[in-house]
């Protein structure tokens, strides 16, 4: 079975090492796997490491990790090894269909697997932990369930208050069927995702989008970047279906996150056990994740030292756009040396 | 089987079994058929005319012989599992039409706009070069339609039709794949359902077994060991 599994998963990966070799990636090394995640280390640019706490950034579930680090001039990861911090990454995988039953409880098991690793490889108490987009839910949680591993907390685009009704996804969630689309499917297809995220804009993301790219055909480097970034879009794993449950019907629907009624394996997440030191990364023009979900969560912890970044942005700007590579990122790492002494 | 239950029962239930199908199939029944078939009534015919007539009866026949074995279920139940299928997909084309018709409707309440505002546009900026003035109309194209499509994508009302179109597919995809559940299980090929009971108890032993070996190490079983 695991053999007809591996199968399945192995010419996925394939595809993935393919499409990762033409794309203009910082070199890591793969230190952890665990069923189908893999735990990535990123090989450090400068000479010494000055930063002692290591990072652990940990993307959705949506698409895949290297958004942040899509290639040299528009990478998270590299703007962070410039300034002498050693990163880690979760790399999820491609779910199998025996992967349906996860559910997020497993997924911050994961993440707890992956930490003791790097708590043990660094010989350190705790970590900077960052998280995107659902990435970022999911940080937030085992920041609240397990405090002590964390030094630094910092999340970006996160979703912690799906009341807000500015969103697309949170006035389409409202009428989702979970069950049915669970009980069916299994793992949710990806491609029911991408037709999903293509609705929220469709004159843009199917014509405009395409039109702009006619029009700048001669600009090399456009070109190169706007490839990049398809190949990101539509590179993206299925979800494995327990997750989407609980994560349409618990947090969309229930909103009990900042109830503080979601629980996790029986146990209650109690986001003010959340007492580190805060980054909230906002993007204004976030159309996926509206400043007003992710805002929320400084009020909802106990944290003394919290702060919030607003960035002109859209929700994948916020990591890739030139300005955000200049002016935000710089920042954010020179907030992570601070709090890393 | 002992022989009085096969006399009583299998013996009896072959060989009508073999009377039945006798005219349809290839099986050489006992007693001559009760019609003609067109293999068996056309004798003058050349060899491989009643050749081409008898595999075709026997093609014909499958479906029926099927479920006189018992296989693929009744035909009064796939009779019904057809109906439902065909009921599904036409519930599915008419939230279709439906979510269409909306998206129509919201083209041309758009395009109505541009030609509104083209009209206001003056002399000067018109009087550009033509790829410039097919580059303004495609902007103000492509504002008026996003701003039209935002609107209408964040209607409550347009969400409850999605959704609706999206349930009615998953209708007729779950009514799809159980079908196609019977027929493997009557071929017995593993299905979907098995297979997916067999993922959920390998997941709980996972669980269980990661459970056990955190337990195992942690530091309180270890003092217990020693002692």
């Amino acid at each position: 079975m695991t053999s007809i599994l591996a199968t399945a998963t192995e010419s996925e990966e394939k595809k993935l090492h393919d499409v990762h070799k033409e794309m203009d990636r910082t070199p890591s090394e793969v230190v952890y796997t665990s069923g189908r995640i893999k735990l990535l280390h990123y090989e450090q640019i400068r000479k010494e490491k000055i930063v002692h706490t290591p990072v652990l950034i940990v993307f959705a579930l949506i698409n895949r990790y290297y958004i942040l680090d899509l290639q040299q001039d528009r990478s998270v990861v590299r703007r962070y090894l410039e300034s002498g911090i050693d990163v880690y990454m979760i790399d999820w995988g491609n779910p199998a269909p025996i992967d349906k039953f996860q559910t997020i409880g497993d997924h911050i098991e994961m993440i707890d697997e992956a930490v003791d690793v790097i708590l043990k490889r660094s010989h350190v108490d705790g970590i900077t932990l960052q998280g995107y987009c659902m990435g970022g839910t999911f940080a937030a949680i085992y920041a609240a369930l397990h405090p002590s591993k964390v030094k630094n907390l910092i999340v970006q685009a996160a979703s912690i208050d799906f009341s807000t009704q500015s969103g697309i996804l949170n006035v389409w969630s409202r009428f989702i069927d979970a069950d049915k689309i669970v009980d069916t499917f299994g793992n949710v297809p990806s491609q029911f995702l991408n037709s999903s995220f293509l609705l929220l804009n469709p004159v843009g993301l199917l014509v405009d989008k395409y039109v702009k790219y006619y029009d700048n055909i001669d600009d090399k480097q456009y070109v190169e970047n706007f490839d990049r970034m398809e190949k990101w879009i539509f590179d993206s794993p299925d979800v494995p279906g327990e997750v989407y449950r609980q994560f349409i019907k618990d947090l969309y629907q229930k909103n009990l996150l900042v109830k503080g009624e979601f629980a996790i394996d029986g146990k209650k997440v109690n986001l003010k056990r959340i007492d580190m030191p805060l980054l909230n990364i906002v993007g204004e023009e976030d159309n996926i994740v509206p400043p007003d979900s992710s805002t929320p969560l400084n009020d909802l912890t106990s944290s003394k030292d919290k702060e919030t970044i607003s960035f002109p942005s859209g929700h994948i700007g916020i990591s890739v756009s030139g300005k955000a590579q200049k002016e935000l990122w710089p920042r954010v790492a020179e907030w992570i040396r601070e709090h890393s002494v | 089987m002992e022989p009085a239950a096969y006399e009583k029962f299998y013996k009896a239930w072959l060989e009508n079994t073999k009377k039945f199908l006798s005219p349809w199939s290839l099986i050489k029944g006992e007693t001559s058929p009760p019609f003609s078939t067109p293999s068996s009534s056309a004798t003058d015919a050349p060899d491989w005319t009643k050749d081409w007539s008898k595999l075709m009866e026997g093609m014909l026949s499958f479906p029926y012989t099927m479920m006189i074995q018992g296989i693929g279920g009744t035909p009064m139940s796939s009779q019904k599992d057809y109906g439902d299928l065909l009921n599904g997909s036409l519930d599915l084309y008419k939230e279709w039409v439906d979510v269409s018709l909306d998206f129509s409707k919201t083209w041309l309440e758009a395009s109505s706009s541009v030609f509104a505002k083209l009209n206001a546009m003056t002399a000067k900026a018109q009087a550009t070069s033509p790829d410039d003035y097919m580059k303004q109309i495609y902007n103000v194209w492509v504002e008026e339609l996003e701003g039209k499509m935002d609107h209408l994508l964040h209607d409550p009302g347009f969400s409850s039709k999605l959704a609706s179109l999206l349930s009615k597919y998953l209708d007729v995809k779950e009514k799809s794949d159980s079908m196609a559940e019977k027929y493997y299980r009557s071929m017995n090929i593993p299905t979907r359902s098995e297979i997916d009971s067999i993922y959920k108890e390998i997941h709980e032993l996972k669980k269980k077994l990661s459970k056990f070996a955190s337990s195992d190490s942690s530091p309180t079983s270890s003092r217990k060991k020693k002692n």
